[in-house]
């Protein structure tokens, strides 16, 4: 993401932030304070966390972008995890890259799941889940399906395929947060967007799919992306499964044309 | 408590099936080497290695202590290693894992009981003052082969280690500071890099041939990474001498065959 130049509002934890807090809109307008910012009271808030602080003035946000390899749990991040054990009524999986020992997946927490319909799923199956629960002093939850809806929507078991290690970073960013930021940025205008003609403006930034735009028109294959850092990929054979995630893997700090290129090569590579 | 994270079904059955069709998960050669990397710190003794995404620092440091009674005429080189949450959330401070001692060990094995390092030389007066070298490894990173990457790391650090001058007139040691006269490097007498140590403890017979092409093996990786080191070393001798407008000047005496 920072491939082209490092970030204009870089912070340090304890730092006073450089920029001014956004304006309320109305009177009474809440602030949302997002992760690696704390809040003193009255009115202080403090970067504990190093990194690049956003603002987004109109959704009146403000929260610091970092890059990391420890995964502190969220409520509703989409994790990758791998099933230990089964009690009564929980699986307890494990959330590879995160501090917390254990997560449970109640076997009812699936789409469709009776008693005597619930998935049996082995001690090393992985899982694609959501957390429904995350708290400082309790081990987080976890669950497979949208319990608004109750359908699996995307969630669910992993079958076959091979995971991949990346960066918070870069799942953060493969989810989709690096659109997102583009797009504020070139709302803030401090980065322009692509010209037309297809030239890279300096400043501009890549969203940092390129890589899966690239290799989705060339390759077939399945991508699951958890916020813990683990990217599950699957295809017919092992050579495109493997050609998919090197390239993911490497393209972290590259940016698009690069990621574009470095498909190109691989692909050639794996000789597929 | 943490613990070491286990790999899925899917991916055992994965890498199983790559390996079979001369695939690796990271994109090497059946047989290749992680890609290496050193660079070495301000001070003399700082020492950072890489191997693929395993990342080592090395600190050596040295002082003047009492040698030990029963080996008046050596002086003391330790080694410690500790590997902390940093490396991989499956450690913790302060509590020592079986692997941890495994691994200290090996380093001590390969390191201090090859007698890579010329103890006679650390003595000063003997019985009463000699140097004591220390290393201290600390594992930044842990992505497997920390043994190769800290014994990598220690010759490293070690070689690129100087210290100070000292002289002795009767009872009486100097020590001279960095800056009065030229430090002196350790008098190391071989550099045992362990790419790849044999540690068998137990398990499955190996049949000798195997053995032999592995060591054979083994031989070309570590006369690459020599030569590395060398290079490396030699670049940073003269980033030093450019940077303190140095001439090169030299502590050792010549010798003639």
């Amino acid at each position: 993401m920072f491939a082209d130049e490092p970030p204009e509002n870089l912070v340090l934890p304890g730092d006073t932030l450089p920029i001014p807090l956004p304006a309320p809109t109305a009177k009474g307008a809440a602030m949302k304070v997002g992760p690696g910012l704390a809040h003193i009271p009255p009115d202080t808030i403090i970067p504990v966390i190093a990194g690049e602080l956003n603002v987004d003035e109109k959704k009146r946000m403000i929260w610091v972008e970092s890059d990391g390899k420890r995964y502190t749990p969220h409520l509703h991040d989409p994790v990758i995890a791998i099933i230990n054990r089964s009690s009564s009524d929980f699986y307890h999986c494990t959330i590879p890259h995160s501090r917390s020992t254990t997560a449970l997946l109640p076997h009812l927490a699936f789409e469709n799941a009776t008693k005597k319909t619930r998935p049996q799923l082995n001690p090393g199956c992985v899982v694609y889940a959501r957390i429904s629960l995350a708290s400082k002093h309790m081990d987080p939850e976890l669950e497979c399906f949208d319990a608004a809806t109750s359908k699996a929507g995307g969630f669910g078991e992993l079958k076959g395929g091979m995971l991949f290690d990346v960066s918070l970073g870069m799942a953060r960013r493969l989810l989709g947060d690096g659109k997102k930021l583009r797009q504020l940025k070139i709302r803030q205008g401090l980065v322009r967007a692509e010209g037309e003609t297809g030239k890279k403006v300096k400043g501009a930034m890549c969203s940092g799919l390129e890589v899966v735009e690239e290799l989705g028109q060339r390759l077939g294959f399945e991508i699951a992306v958890g916020r813990n850092g683990k990217v599950w990929v699957d295809s017919e054979d092992v050579r495109t499964t493997l050609c998919c995630g090197r390239c993911i893997v490497e393209s972290e700090f590259l940016t698009g044309e690069e990621q574009r290129r470095l498909v190109r090569e691989k692909i050639k590579e794996f000789g597929l | 408590m943490p613990r070491e994270p286990e790999y899925s079904n899917n991916e055992k059955a994965f890498v199983l099936e790559a390996i079979q069709q001369g695939l690796r998960v990271d994109g090497r050669q059946l047989d290749e080497f992680r890609k290496v990397d050193i660079s070495f710190g301000e001070e003399f003794g700082l020492t950072d290695i890489k191997l693929g995404r395993t990342r080592v620092i090395v600190r050596v440091s040295a002082e003047v202590t009492k040698p030990y009674p029963d080996q008046p005429f050596e002086g003391i080189f330790s080694i410690t290693t500790e590997l902390g949450p940093m490396a991989s959330p499956a450690f913790e401070v302060g509590r020592s894992t079986e692997q941890e001692v495994l691994l200290a060990r090996l380093i001590e094995k390969a390191i201090r009981r090859s007698n890579a390092i010329d103890q006679e030389s650390l003595c000063i007066v003997a019985g009463q003052k000699c140097w004591s070298v220390r290393a201290d490894v600390h594992f930044l990173d842990h992505d497997g082969a920390l043994v190769d990457a800290s014994c990598i790391a220690v010759v490293a650090a070690l070689t690129h280690f100087r210290r100070p001058d000292v002289s002795v007139e009767g009872e009486k040691v100097t020590i001279h500071t960095l800056t009065e006269r030229v430090p002196v490097p350790l008098s190391i007498l071989h550099l045992p890099i362990c790419v790849c140590q044999i540690s068998k403890a137990g398990g499955m017979a190996i049949e000798a041939v195997i053995l032999m092409s592995c060591a054979t093996q083994a031989l070309l990786v570590v006369r690459q990474v020599t030569e590395l080191l060398m290079n490396k070393l030699e670049e940073d001798q003269e980033k030093r001498v450019r940077r303190d407008n140095l001439l090169k000047a030299s502590a050792e005496n010549v010798r003639r065959a």
